[in-house]
């Protein structure tokens, strides 16, 4: 089994800065490959406009996560979460394949269901 | 200077609404023009969800009386909002109007107003969640509160026998009325345990170390000095609450308005999946 999840977070979401040395250590620790994502959306005026864009298009820092072994995704997500706190929206696991969104939901709502 | 008083009580001349008029009368003694509103004289129903104040940027398109007192608000410099609390929490009404509130949250006409709240109560140890209410109706809307008073009291219209209560309210509406001529608008009332809402509610997160207002989500921990409980937040804590202008921004701009995407995204699957509860049970 393949997992594959997505994490979204938008400007203000993470509790820290989210670093790519720290996510190559939670994946070194954990046997999984992380990747991190930054997209920048479309400045209009003071505030960036988001309705009637793609999810994918906004602005955004994207944390993948891809393993094979459920045990190991799980102790990445909870070291993720416990750092960053879980993404906020539901479609912030937009991208994620349905075997890791689940094992991601469940994570989440383990640690993280009432932040 | 107008201050504007709010009933959260059907009953007439009931305690709130005579404790909201002694707020009312000590404005006046500084000045203001004074107008009142019973709330539950209105027809304000429930938010639909349909976000349309979300998506297309403005006032809420149910044909009730909300947009109305929304404005009425907007165009005063004070409000004094009274409500009671029967069981643990304010009434429906205010409740009713935080969740009708996401159009003047965008529009942030009401931001800036000072605030004064007055919650009669009738036994002690059922008002815990009473001013979660107000303080999220408020300042979800922008309003800066600098006073607010929990009053003992109980059968109809007997408000007057307590005089330190009538005092206080009459404070609580000079206090609101001073801090829109001189522009200060410090908290006055009763420190709490949140900087921001100042009232004495904490949740405890799931990880056991972090303590959390549940109005204000501005998160904290605990420590124990002398048996004593000690609430600590941080700055820069403080500085992420809830109900800051750029905070409601965020959430509007990047939790809630790309959920259109999201709804488009999944639409025909959703539509599907959807079929089976639709007419079950006759709905």
């Amino acid at each position: 089994m393949r997992y594959l999840v997505k994490f979204r977070y938008y400007p203000g979401d993470p509790l820290e800065e989210i670093r790519k040395e720290d996510l190559q250590r939670i994946a070194e620790r954990w046997g999984l490959e992380i990747g991190l994502e930054e997209v920048k959306g479309e400045a209009t005026g003071e505030y960036e406009k988001t309705l009637d864009r793609a999810l994918e298009e906004i602005t955004q820092q994207v944390i993948t996560m891809e393993g094979e072994q459920e045990p190991s995704l799980r102790g990445g997500l909870q070291e993720i979460i416990a750092r960053y706190r879980a993404p906020r929206t539901v479609y912030a696991l937009w991208g994620s394949n349905p075997a890791g969104m689940a094992i991601a939901r469940e994570t989440i709502e383990e640690m993280d269901g009432w932040w | 200077m107008k201050v504007l008083g709010l009933v959260g009580s059907v009953r007439k001349l009931g305690n709130t609404e005579i404790l909201t008029k002694e707020a009312l009368m000590g404005a006046e003694e500084e000045g203001a023009e004074v107008e009142i509103l019973r709330l539950t004289d209105y027809a304000v129903k429930p938010c639909q969800g349909c976000a349309a104040c979300l998506f297309q940027e403005r006032d809420c398109i149910i044909e009730d009386d909300a947009n109305f007192i929304f404005a009425a608000m907007a165009t005063s410099d004070g409000i004094i909002l009274g409500a009671p609390c029967y069981i643990l929490e304010a009434t429906a009404i205010v409740k009713q109007l935080i969740d009708r509130g996401f159009a003047p949250m965008q529009q942030n006409k009401i931001r800036g107003k000072v605030g004064g709240v007055i919650v009669p109560y009738a036994t002690r140890g059922w008002t815990q969640n009473a001013f979660q209410q107000t303080n999220t109706w408020l300042l979800s809307l922008g309003v800066d509160v600098i006073d607010q008073l929990l009053c003992h009291v109980q059968g109809l219209s007997e408000a007057p026998l307590f005089s330190r209560e009538i005092e206080r309210a009459h404070t609580l509406g000079k206090r609101v009325a001073q801090a829109i001529k001189t522009g200060d608008h410090a908290y006055q009332g009763e420190e709490g345990i949140c900087p921001i809402c100042h009232d004495r509610n904490l949740r405890v997160l799931k990880d056991m170390e972090t303590v959390e207002c549940p109005v204000c989500a501005v998160r904290g921990s605990l420590q124990v000095e002398g048996g004593k409980i000690k609430v600590i937040f941080t700055d820069e804590a403080v500085k992420r609450h809830r109900w800051t202008v750029r905070n409601l921004r965020r959430h509007f701009t990047y939790h809630l308005k790309p959920s259109k995407d999201f709804f488009l995204k999944t639409k025909r699957e959703r539509k599907e999946m959807a079929g089976r509860y639709k007419g079950y049970l006759g709905m």
